[in-house]
């Protein structure tokens, strides 16, 4: 390194108050960023006779600038995404209510009752557009004290919630019978699975025999949960694409494309991360996903 | 300009929206024959004439493609690359049509070579004229590389 570009030297050579960033490799392996900082010591001349210099390890904070920044990027991608979203129902309705003036007129019966059908549907779309936001903006603030509970009574919630597409499908819900805990916030977990099993049923294509698992598996020294479905399964190409906001793979489908947003948004914001498995469409999908502070338990919790 | 009617092929997810230009088209002088298709893998499936489009007869070649940009499965700024970066698909115009008037949509379209980018107005007569004008650019006065297409 050139001499000049340390703090110490500059500050002595050129009498300068003087900051810079290094990172360095420690001995453990991991790497650390480490701010230095130097000042001349002057002598009753005004003199640079020393010089003193102080070592900052930076790394957490250059951590915390980063996440600030991703979710500073995030915050800006769903301002513009909802607008966007937000203004396509708007284009329609403006445009079907003129159509609809002139169908009137023109006494188009047939006419005016589709017009007012697509006008019934933007409003519907809106509506529907501005109950999710709500309940993703919700998610970040912690309504409820974390606590533990059991992973099948989460899910036999969940399952009540969505009961009625399971019986109309017949869908078989197969839940773990090992003594998996959650922690965290009861109501966003349940909705997880809430969500995930909404998911699968709605997407079992013509699947006679239709089967969502729940289940957790230990992987490494991780606690993996899974819904796993033998529905229609997800191309490759949108493994990473179906957890984005206001994304459909199906245009037809019902809902506005949060759900799996929210989903993900709730496992991140409980120290997990989730990811898609599907061998390709037909093939059935598998979600998979962690959630800090998840353990298989023999007995039940000893009271602190 | 041709006798025959120029194809064109709608790229648009959104049911009412592919109404609206369908409605325009429908009462425009200029003879011209409309496709739809409702995400971009579709879109893309059109092309290549794949599955329910490998027949020419009922799936012609567009002469244009009016592509909606925020689709299902396939992003159109995806479907746009595709098309560019393909020899034989390369020559049809693009015209992009979407709701977003974002710069990064934008930069990005001509980036991937659209032909042109037009959004969609919140106001009836606005749009209405809009795909008049569109019209009567693209199929009166634009001419196409080798005639009409096969």
């Amino acid at each position: 390194m050139d001499p000049d570009e340390i703090p110490l030297t500059r500050a002595i050579r050129y009498g300068e108050t003087c900051s810079r960033e290094f990172i360095i490799q420690r001995a453990v392996g991991d790497e650390r960023i480490i701010q230095a900082n130097a000042a001349p010591i002057r002598d009753a001349l005004g003199k640079v006779s020393a010089a003193i210099v102080v070592f900052i390890d930076i790394t957490e904070s250059k951590q915390m600038e980063e996440d600030l920044r991703k979710k500073n990027a995030e915050i800006e991608r769903f301002t513009y995404t909802v607008s966007h979203d937000l203004k396509s129902p708007l284009v329609t309705i403006k445009t079907f209510l003129v159509y609809l003036e002139k169908d009137l007129k023109a006494q188009k019966v047939e006419r005016a009752a589709k017009d007012l059908s697509f006008i019934h549907g933007a409003v519907d779309k809106m509506a529907l557009l501005l109950d999710e936001l709500l309940e993703l903006a919700r998610v970040g603030y912690h309504t409820t004290l974390p606590e533990e509970m059991r992973l099948q009574d989460v899910v036999q919630d969940a399952q009540s919630l969505v009961s009625g597409q399971i019986d109309a499908r017949g869908v078989e819900v197969v839940v773990t019978q090992e003594p998996v805990w959650l922690y965290g916030d009861r109501p966003r977990l349940m909705e997880v699975f809430q969500n995930l099993l909404d998911n699968a049923v709605k997407f079992l294509g013509d699947q006679p025999a239709p089967h969502v698992e729940i289940g957790a598996e230990q992987v490494g020294d991780e606690l993996e949960l899974f819904v796993r479905d033998n529905g229609k399964g997800i191309d490759q190409r949108y493994h990473t694409k179906v957890f984005g906001l206001f994304e459909k793979l199906d245009a037809s489908a019902k809902g506005s494309g949060l759900g799996l947003a929210l989903v993900k948004r709730i496992v991140e914001l409980h120290g997990g991360k989730i990811w898609v498995q599907s061998e390709g469409p037909g093939q059935g999908t598998t979600f998979r996903f962690t959630l800090a502070k998840t353990r298989l338990r023999q007995r039940a919790p000893a009271l602190t | 300009m041709n006798g025959k009617p120029i194809v064109i092929l709608l790229a648009e997810d959104d049911d009412a929206h592919a109404e609206i230009v369908v409605r325009n088209f429908e009462d425009s002088l200029v003879a011209n024959q409309m496709f739809r298709v409702t995400d971009g893998e579709e879109a893309l499936d059109y092309l290549y004439q794949r599955s329910a489009y490998s027949d020419p007869a009922s799936s012609p070649r567009p002469g244009i493609i009016l592509l909606d940009l925020r689709m299902p499965k396939i992003d159109g700024l995806e479907v746009l690359k595709a098309i560019k970066t393909d020899p034989d698909l390369k020559t049809i115009p693009v015209v992009v049509l979407t709701t977003s008037k974002g710069e990064l949509d934008i930069a990005e379209a001509y980036e991937h070579h659209a032909n042109s980018y037009l959004v969609k107005p919140v106001d009836f007569t606005k749009f209405t004229q809009l795909l008049e004008n569109f019209g009567y650019y693209w199929l009166v006065w634009n001419e196409y590389p080798h005639g009409l297409p096969k």
